[in-house]
Formats: structure tokens, C-alpha cells, sequence
């Protein structure tokens, strides 16, 4: 579904993600591993063109994206949720959901994909009209997903989503993620809680200072020793 | 910078050596011309020389604080017409005119300039347009002081009873209009100028080298305003006769299009703008409707495809070329080491740094929570976490960018809770940044230097007359930036942009930057990020070479074989709260850490 | 009496004139130094609408709303756009500037330097309320700019727009990964501000006189009543353009008529050197704490 290949990215005159290539394909759950710094953020943001590449292809269905503007690859179905959340704050949760929606010009599609939306996510129907910056962080993560899934996506880019949460919150929004793939929406992932993400991804890629070092199936890279190096150190 | 210690690059040699040529020949021809030329072409070059002073004013307001003002025609104005009624009403000899026109008009600039301490630097552009319109209204409307829409006359120009003819005027002006260049250029190659133009590049970094940078940009349009208003009591002498038509809008495009030519930030674009700009109209004069329009259009399409202006533009052609080559002359042998430049604090408190119970809200969402932390002196504390868990929030709290919601922070034994960040930087505190925060338009021995700024102690009045005891002052700082310098291994890349370093060498210019701070405590945030693996073992290298030489240091890092290998101490928090604490060994296995960092189930 | 209506009607004015200015600047957090320009420019256009061609009224006033639309894209287009991150590059300040020099002397030419009388709506008819005769005009004005102002606020409360362009001025780049095209928003946030520039001017022009020096002599006032208020802020833009209505009637009474403007601009010089962020700051676009999240 995804095709990413030898892809460089950089600011300026210097280089952040060096030659990398990876696929994701329709169904799956992949995760992209590696500590701050290694890129990660920096190739979602290039993959839903916020940012410019180098060098390389991203193709989506078969079509190269690579020089797309964020709203084209929003109505082919590309969908981000960002590092730290990023609602916003001074607009009401409902007003934060509709804005997920901002494409859409059909009013009757955008109500009952609403419907849809609150039935999943109870608690944000509760406080639709509190603002934004109200919300627990929790909250907070649950209305990014929301509102990035009312335009009903093919692929859901979620960058960091356990970024500041609680251990229980993690383990929400991960099952969250499981029920939203099994609904049949493609899910990539980056992650720096290695673990929880692992458990529910199909395939994962470890990012080093941007490279890729490791490739394999989710439970494969979970039992790899090397994972923890790249976290902890191999003191 | 002391010329024995770096020499420049072929390119750069040539530049300045066609430089000192080009300016010989315009003093030169200056110098001469009045021989020559007729009373026309005089008294035009005066005018330019008038100019001349009044874009350097301006470019000291635009080009080196950062504050567009549209108001340079009042400032001008408010010289010319309190000089005129000083000389022509009070019976002043023409200096004490001169004194109080540039004052009055420093003064205006003084009263609209105050609320840059609190707005946006744009706010400033719109207060100016109002003061524009204010000034042109009593020059209009109040007939006893200005002589109304009539205009006023100066009879003659009057200096020690002598009148002068066109002649003399031309090289008084002449005179004034050297000093004004050369003041110039005497403050801003001074800390004065550096710490303005850091200010500019980065508002941030300038508060972290200790610049309480409101304070500065005010008096940096005080100043240009004097400047100004300089210009203006000449002119008013110079010309005879002040009409309010002259001080207007159109006039403000002037200025304006002086600085946007020239390039502003630069010491020579003043010069080449105000020549430029003058000669410009001569083209218009079939079509004298035209020449605002074209005024205008060069306003728009300048800033968007010369935005350093001819000056500037110049200069980059000649500094990207061939920037490789430095020979830096050998200086005497013995090993420069950090500990002797340590600024010993008698403070015998063993906890360098105490924090209380320091939390952060923003919105709905608690940032850092209740977190207390104690660093001992002479160590290296690592603060770690995972992504999003306060670590930069506390950090901030502790060098005065954030205000903690609640809590203390002790530093030395006294209370800082809520300090500025400049001030902190003059107790013994400097940092490093998550991203590089550089002065893009100093050089990178420059960059270092400033960090010394603390330690001068020549004044305003050393700088502009460049006295033996500023001269001695800046060589030795920029010696010991170079030996900052050599510490990182970018001796030989002293005279180059920052621009031009690769990522880890940018960080480690930082880092001697803080360090020449001479702190106590050293706060490097994330100082590894991006660095290669090669990279990061130097920084290892430099950071125990710093510890042992009693500076105590606060680190937030990801890298974690570095945290492991340096820390004497490390503090673990999540969500804001401090969940784990103790040497490396202990950390390092402590469950609670791993699945901080890896979720559950490790 | 006659001077509070005055008051109440110039002050709607100026009202909506700094709501124009707000307009761009909430969502760039840049300041239109063109925007007195532009609203000459529609006084201008529809006077020659009005009295060359002999248009009604309504046609004069759409027209020149839809030239002022052009005529603001082009200047984004032209002095803004191709900037970059307008937070760091401050020559915005200068572009625009030059754009409202070009407006200006173009204007000279086109138009002559004779201020012309431009009719009042209803022909200057008066009706008497509470013993004094109060121009039709005037109530108008008053009128109008509540109607556009309630509109304006509706637009961004209620609107997949309004919500649009609160997101935008809030974090750009978030609004585009939404599917907004952030740069659009703000194309037609010029236009927005350029229409409602040409329906003050045309309003204003009837009281000054229209001619090209519309721009110092009443253009400035938006951004003394857009300051005074707060920026960014509709009930800011009313509060700051009714106060600035307010105080020149009062100096009006106490100055002699060449220093009125002179008291205007002092006033808006001290209230920023007292209250920086206007009388109602921006709290709604306030992006005050976002700052050291950067560093």
C-alpha cells in the first residue's frame, strides 16, 4: 500500500534520514522503532508532505506521492496523528472533531461519521463542548485519533501516540489501534515504548541516526536483545 | 579580533584589501571634489553626506536591533526644527543647536521605543506611523514654533561667529558625517554591537549569554533616533530653510529605500544606500509621478530577492567562496586548560542546585509534577525520561524561561524561583539548547566571545574612541576564545559562518560558548541529539575534561551509553514525576526505568 | 447629542476598519501596513463608479468590494507570499509598505489630487430623533459595520471556515495535516479584509472628502483603533474603534482642529506603552506559552 524507497531527507544543509526504504502493505500494523533523534518524526512528516524529501519515492497505491501537498494526501486517505497530540486548544472538542473533518463539504456525511466517532469515543461525546486544552492527555490522544478518523482513512500515521501518557492509557490507546486496524484502516506506527507497540504490530522497522538497522516481524524484533541496546545502552 | 592570531582566507584578503581601496579613493575623491566641482555638484554630495548620517541612525535601527520604524522623517524633523528655534529664536551658537536637536529627537525615540520591553517589534513599525503623523501635524499647525505650513528660515550658519560659504559647509558636513561612520563602526565591532546584532539573530541565545535584550533594543533606537536627529540639525543649517513638506511620507520612503538598497546590517550599506538613493530620482526626471511608484515597487521586490542589500549582497559572494583555507599562526605552546579559567565561587555549599517540589501546568495538562532534584557540586547529574516526560519543561523552569506553576528553586544557596534568564546567566548558570541556537551573523570566534561578555569592563565612550584599554580587553577575550576554540577542535575554523559548521560541531560551539560563561552550573539539553557516533565519544571527552575542572553540570540526554559512562548521578522521571534516582549501576537496573522506557511487559 | 452620534458613527467606522486589519492578523500574525491604502482605494473606486458612471449605489460599493478582493490577493501574492515563515522574516514590514506607496502615487495619477465630495447615502437625508437632526448616513454607518462585525464573529464561531482559519493562526501546520490549505486560508483572509476595507472607505468617504491622501488621513486611524482595542479581536476592533470616535470628539471640543489627529495618535502611544496587548488583548489568538516549548 505504502512504498517507500531510498528516501533522504534533510534541513538545510544537513542530512537527518539517510537512504531508507520500507513498505507497508494493506491490513497490516508496521512499527518504526528508534530513539529521539533518529528521524522518526521526520519521515511521517515528509510521507504526508509537510516536509519536502531530498531524494527518493513514496508511493501510495501505486501512485508516487512524494510531491503531494498534506490536503491531496488527505483525501487519498492519508491520515496523521502527530507527535504530542497537537489539538487545539482554544477550539471546543467538537470543534477540534469537525475540523478532522474539513474536506468533507458533505454536511449529512460528516454527521453521521460523527455519530460513528462518539459512539467509539463515549467520553469525547461527554465533553464535546469543553475546550481542547481541557482535556487529560489521554483525552487529548483519543480526540487526535478521532478527529484524524473522520475522514474515514485508508493508512493512519501515528507519530509517538503514547508520547506523556500513563502505562493504562498506553495500553488503551494500543488497543484502540488494534480495533481500528481490524476495522480494516492500515496502521503505521512510530514508537519509542518498543514493547506495547510490538505486541501489536505485524512487522517493525528500528531506526538508528537515521538508518535502518533492523527489519522483522513484530514478536522477532520484541525478543531481539539489540532493541533494548538501542534504548538502554549495552552497559 | 586581534589581526596576529587568524589570518583570512585568499578570498577574504582580497575583499578587504579592494575594500581599503575603495574607501581610500571615496575619502579621496570626497576630499577633493569641492576643488573641482561646481556649487551644484557640492551642494548635492553635502546633501548625500546629510544622508549618509541619517541611514546610519536608521540602519542602527532596522539593521542592527531589529526595529523597522517608520518614523526616522519625524526624528529627523523633530533635529531640524529644535535646532532651527534654537539658533534662530534662542541666539545658540550652532553646536549647542546641534546638541539639542539630536537630543530632542533622541528623546521622542526614548518615549516611543519604551514599549518594546513588553510588544512585538512590530508593534513599533505602527506606534511609529503615528508618531510620523503627530510630528507632521505640529510642524503644520503650530505656527509659533515651526512657522506653520509656511516654513522657516535659518539666515546663516554660524560657527564661532564665522558664516560659513558653500565650501566650509561641505567639509564640516564632511567632518560630521566621518565621525558618525566611524562611531558606527567603533560600536557595533564592539560588545555593544555584538550584543545587538546577537539579539537580532536570535532573542533566545542573546538571554542566555546574559543580554537583557528590551533594555538594549531601546537603546539602540535611542541612539538611531540622536543619529537622526543629528542629520536633521545639520540639514536645517545646511539648507536655510525647513518646510514640513520635506519631513513626510515620501521622505520615510527614502529612508526606507536607503536601508532596503544598501543592506541593512551592514556598516557600508548606509553609505552605498544614501548614494544609491540619491541618484536614483535623477533617472525620474521627465517623470517625476513615476518615482514614488518606482520607489515603492524597489521597497517590494528588494527585501525578496536582495534581502542583504548591495552591501550585503557583496559581502556573501566574497565570504562562500573558497572558505576553506585558514592558517592560524602558532601561539605559545603551553596547554590551555579549563580549570585555570574557572571563576572559584567561595560558596561552600555542597548542593549546588536544590529544587523543590517544581510543577508545571499548561492548560489541562501537568507538565512536571511536584519534582524534586538536588545536584552536588562538582558533578555530572543526568536527568532522563522518556519522550513528553518533563524534561525540557524542568530544565527551562531552572534557567528562567518557564515559570514554574509552583515550587522553589535554590541555586548556590539563594532563591531564583521566578528569575529572569539574563539574570540567572550573571549567577554562575549558562546552557546549551535542545536545537542550536547560534548567532547566524557573528563569526564562529565571535560566537564564543560573547560568551565572555561579562567579564569586560570598558565602556561605551572606550568603544567609540577605540582606547588602548578596550583594545586590550577584546584581544585577550578573543585569545581565550580561541583557546575555547582549540578545546573543541575548530580553532582553525575561527573566522567562518556557523552557517557553514556540520550539526555536531555547531553543538560543540555552543558548548564553549557556555562554557566561557565561566558557570557553575552548566545545563546542556540534549547535547548528543544528532551527533555521529565518533562525535558523541569526543563530547564524552569534553564533558569529563569539564567536571574535572569543578564545573558542575546538568545534562538531559538520550544517548544512553553517554548517560551510563559520564553521570555521577542520575534523576529518572515520567509524567512529570521523579520516579527513580541513584548512581548509573543502579539505574541502569532498576525495572521501573525499563518499562518507563520500553512499556510494559520488558 | 449631534456629537455622540458622530462619535458612534465615525467610531463603527474605524471599528471596521481595525476588524479588517485583525483579520490578517490573526491568522498571520501580521500587521497589512497596505490596509490604509486599500481602504482609500475603495473609496476611491466607488466614487468613480458613483459619479463617472452614474451607478446606483449598491452596484458602486459591489463593484469596488470585488476590485478591493483582487487588488488584496495581488498584494499577498506580490509582497508576502513568497517570504517564508513570516514569525522570522520580518521584511513583511517593508513589502507592505511599499505596496501601500504603489497604491497610493498610483491613485495620484489615476485620480487627481482635488479631494472630491462623494455623495451621502439616502442624499444626505435627515431625520430628527431627540430634538437634533441625525443624518440617515450616519445611522448607516452604524448599522452596517455592527451587521458585518455580528457577521464577522459568526463566521469564525460557527463556520467549517471560521474554525478553519482559528486553526491556521494557531498552528499552521497542524491545520494543513487537517487537509487545510493554510496558505489558502490566508489568501482569503486578505480578501475578506480587502472587501471590508472597501465598504468602510466607501462609507467614510462621504465625511472626509474622498481623495488619495485617504490613506494618512483616515487609514492610519484603523490601526490607532485596532492598537487601542487590541489586535485580533472583533469586540477589540469595536471597543478600540468606538474609544478612538469617542476621543476625537472630546479633542474635537478642546484642540484646535489641526491637532485632532495628534491626540488620536498620542492616545494609542500611551495606551500600548500601558497596556501593550491593547485594551482587550488578543487573548483569543494569545500564543503566549507556546514559546519555550520551542527551545
Amino acid at each position: 500500500m505504502l512504498q517507500v524507497e531510498n528516501l533522504t531527507i534533510g534541513y538545510g544543509k544537513t542530512e537527518v534520514v539517510h537512504n531508507i526504504s520500507f513498505h507497508v502493505k494493506r491490513g497490516e500494523i508496521i512499527t518504526i522503532l528508534g530513539a529521539n533523534g533518529a528521524g522518526k518524526s521526520t519521515i511521517l512528516n515528509t510521507i504526508v508532505g509537510l516536509h519536502q524529501a531530498k531524494q527518493g519515492s513514496i508511493r501510495f497505491q501505486d501512485k508516487e506521492i512524494s510531491k503531494n501537498r498534506p490536503d491531496q494526501l488527505v483525501r487519498r486517505g492519508i491520515r496523521l496523528v502527530p507527535e504530542g497530540r497537537q489539538i487545539f486548544p482554544q477550539h471546543s472538542v467538537l470543534e477540534n472533531i469537525l475540523l478532522g473533518a474539513y474536506i468533507e463539504k458533505n454536511a449529512k456525511k460528516v454527521q453521521t461519521r460523527l455519530q460513528s466517532i462518539f459512539e467509539s469515543f463515549p467520553r469525547l461525546e461527554e465533553r464535546k463542548n469543553q475546550m481542547g486544552g481541557t482535556l487529560s492527555g489521554g483525552e487529548q490522544q483519543m480526540l487526535a485519533i478521532a478527529r484524524a478518523l473522520m475522514t474515514d482513512p485508508s493508512l493512519l500515521i501515528l507519530d509517538e501516540p503514547s508520547l506523556g501518557l500513563a502505562p493504562i492509557i498506553v495500553g488503551e490507546v494500543f488497543d484502540l489501534l488494534k480495533q481500528i486496524s481490524s476495522s480494516g484502516v492500515t496502521v503505521l506506527l512510530v514508537e519509542q515504548m518498543a514493547n506495547s507497540a510490538l505486541k501489536i504490530s505485524d512487522r517493525a522497522y528500528v531506526l538508528e541516526t537515521g538508518r535502518i538497522v533492523l527489519e522483522g516481524r513484530g514478536e522477532e524484533i520484541r525478543t531481539n536483545s539489540d532493541i533494548a541496546k538501542a534504548y538502554l545502552g549495552n552497559v | 579580533m586581534p589581526n596576529s592570531l587568524i589570518k583570512a582566507n585568499s578570498m577574504q584578503k582580497k575583499y578587504s584589501r579592494i575594500f581599503k581601496m575603495v574607501c581610500a579613493a571615496a575619502l579621496l575623491i570626497s576630499f577633493v571634489l569641492p576643488l573641482f566641482a561646481g556649487d551644484y555638484y557640492m551642494r548635492l554630495i553635502s546633501l548625500i553626506f546629510i544622508y549618509i548620517i541619517l541611514a546610519v541612525g536608521y540602519n542602527i535601527s532596522a539593521g542592527f536591533s531589529g526595529i523597522t520604524s517608520f518614523a526616522f522623517a519625524a526624528h529627523y524633523g523633530v533635529g531640524a526644527y529644535v535646532s532651527a528655534v534654537a539658533i534662530t529664536r534662542y541666539n545658540m551658537p550652532f553646536l549647542v543647536g546641534l546638541l539639542a536637536g539630536a537630543l530632542a529627537s533622541g528623546l521622542v525615540g526614548l518615549v516611543v521605543s519604551l514599549p518594546a520591553s513588553k510588544v512585538k517589534h512590530h508593534y513599533l513599525a505602527l506606534i511609529s506611523i503615528g508618531l510620523l503623523e503627530i510630528v507632521q501635524q505640529i510642524l503644520n499647525e503650530w505656527q509659533w514654533f515651526t512657522g506653520g505650513s509656511g516654513g522657516m528660515y535659518i539666515p546663516s550658519w554660524d560657527i564661532f561667529s564665522i558664516s560659513l560659504n558653500n565650501f566650509q559647509k561641505y567639509y564640516v558636513i564632511f567632518i560630521i558625517m566621518l565621525f558618525c561612520v566611524v562611531l558606527q563602526r567603533n560600536l557595533m565591532k564592539s560588545r555593544w554591537g555584538r550584543d545587538l546584532i546577537a539579539i537580532k539573530n536570535n532573542e533566545i541565545a542573546a538571554a542566555g549569554v546574559g543580554i537583557n535584550y528590551s533594555k538594549y533594543r531601546i537603546a539602540g533606537y535611542f541612539l538611531s533616533s540622536i543619529l537622526a536627529g543629528l542629520a536633521g540639525s545639520v540639514y536645517a543649517s545646511f539648507s536655510g530653510y525647513l518646510s514640513p513638506d520635506t519631513f513626510n511620507f515620501e521622505f520615510t520612503v527614502f529612508i526606507l529605500l536607503m536601508a532596503v538598497v544598501g543592506g541593512e546590517g551592514t556598516l557600508s550599506g548606509p553609505i552605498i544606500g544614501a548614494v544609491f538613493v540619491t541618484f536614483i530620482p535623477m533617472l525620474f526626471n521627465a517623470a517625476p509621478d513615476l518615482k514614488q511608484i518606482v520607489f515603492g515597487a524597489l521597497l517590494v521586490i528588494l527585501p525578496q530577492v536582495m534581502p542583504a542589500g548591495i552591501a550585503g549582497t557583496i559581502k556573501k559572494y566574497f565570504k562562500e567562496i573558497d572558505n576553506n583555507n585558514y592558517i592560524v599562526e602558532k601561539t605559545e605552546g603551553n596547554e590551555f586548560d579549563i580549570e585555570r579559567n574557572v571563576i572559584k565561587n567561595n560558596s561552600e555549599i555542597e548542593d549546588i542546585l536544590v529544587v523543590k517540589g517544581l510543577t508545571k501546568r499548561f492548560g489541562g495538562v501537568t507538565a512536571v509534577d511536584g519534582l524534586d532534584m538536588t545536584i552536588k557540586r562538582g558533578t555530572v547529574h543526568s536527568l532522563i525520561g522518556p519522550n513528553g516526560a518533563g524534561k525540557s519543561t524542568t530544565v527551562n523552569m531552572i534557567t528562567g524561561i518557564d515559570k514554574p506553576s509552583e515550587g522553589s528553586i535554590t541555586f548556590n544557596g539563594k532563591e531564583i524561583t521566578g528569575d529572569k534568564f539574563f539574570n540567572l546567566t550573571k549567577k554562575g548558570l549558562s546552557r546549551t539548547y535542545q536545537h542550536v541556537r547560534l548567532f547566524n551573523n557573528l563569526s564562529v570566534v565571535e560566537n564564543v566571545a560573547i560568551g565572555g561578555r561579562l567579564f569586560y569592563s570598558y565602556s561605551i565612550i572606550d568603544s567609540i574612541f577605540r582606547t588602548r584599554k578596550m583594545k586590550k580587553e577584546e584581544r585577550k577575550s578573543f585569545h581565550e576564545a580561541m583557546e575555547y576554540l582549540k578545546i573543541i577542535n575548530l580553532n582553525d575554523k575561527a573566522n567562518y559562518d556557523p552557517e557553514s559548521l556540520s550539526a555536531g560541531q555547531q553543538k560543540l560551539l555552543e558548548l564553549a560558548r557556555a562554557l566561557y560563561m565561566k558557570p557553575d552550573l552548566l545545563v546542556l539539553d540534549e547535547p548528543c541529539a544528532g551527533l555521529s557516533e565518533t562525535e558523541t565519544m569526543e563530547f564524552a571527552k569534553i564533558i569529563h575534561k569539564i567536571r574535572n575542572a569543578g564545573i558542575s553540570i546538568l545534562m538531559i540526554e538520550h544517548h544512553m551509553d553517554l548517560v551510563m559512562e559520564i553521570s555521577d548521578y542520575i534523576t529518572v522521571i515520567d509524567y512529570g514525576k521523579k520516579i527513580a534516582e541513584g548512581d548509573p549501576a543502579s539505574v541502569n537496573t532498576n525495572p521501573v526505568v525499563k518499562t518507563a522506557y520500553l512499556g510494559e511487559g520488558a | 447629542m449631534q456629537e455622540i452620534i458622530t462619535a458612534l458613527s465615525n467610531g463603527s467606522i474605524y471599528a471596521l476598519m481595525a476588524l479588517a486589519i485583525g483579520i490578517i492578523y490573526s491568522t498571520t500574525q501580521i500587521i497589512n501596513f497596505a490596509h490604509g491604502s486599500v481602504i482609500m482605494i475603495g473609496a476611491m473606486t466607488s466614487y468613480w463608479l458613483l459619479s463617472i458612471f452614474h451607478m446606483n449605489y449598491i452596484t458602486a460599493i459591489i463593484l469596488a468590494v470585488i476590485i478591493n478582493i483582487v487588488l488584496s490577493i495581488v498584494i499577498y501574492k506580490v509582497s508576502v507570499e513568497k517570504l517564508g515563515d513570516l514569525t522570522q522574516n520580518s521584511g513583511w514590514i517593508v513589502t507592505l509598505f511599499g505596496a501601500g506607496i504603489i497604491l497610493d502615487n498610483t491613485a495620484r495619477m489615476l485620480f487627481g489630487t482635488e479631494p472630491k465630495a462623494y455623495p451621502f447615502l439616502f442624499d444626505g437625508k435627515v431625520i430628527p430623533i431627540f430634538g437634533t437632526k441625525i443624518m440617515v448616513h450616519e445611522i448607516m454607518m452604524i448599522l452596517v459595520a455592527v451587521l458585518i462585525g455580528a457577521l464577522y464573529q459568526i463566521v469564525m464561531q460557527k463556520t467549517n471556515f471560521g474554525r478553519a482559519v482559528r486553526a491556521v493562526s494557531f498552528r499552521p501546520d497542524t491545520a494543513r495535516i487537517m487537509g487545510i490549505r493554510s496558505n489558502r486560508i490566508v489568501l482569503m483572509c486578505f480578501a475578506i479584509s480587502g472587501a471590508v476595507a472597501a465598504i468602510s472607505g466607501a462609507l467614510i468617504a462621504p465625511i472626509t472628502f474622498a481623495s488619495y491622501t485617504m490613506t494618512y488621513s483616515v487609514g492610519i486611524k484603523a490601526f490607532a483603533a485596532a492598537l487601542i482595542g487590541g489586535l485580533g479581536n472583533t469586540r477589540g476592533a469595536f471597543v478600540g474603534g468606538l474609544l478612538l470616535g469617542l476621543i476625537e470628539e472630546i479633542a474635537n471640543m478642546i484642540v484646535p482642529g489641526g491637532f485632532v489627529d495628534s491626540i488620536s495618535f498620542l492616545i494609542m502611544i500611551i495606551v500600548i506603552i500601558v497596556l501593550p496587548g491593547g485594551i482587550l488583548s488578543a487573548k483569543l489568538f494569545n500564543k503566549g506559552e507556546l514559546n519555550a516549548e520551542k527551545i
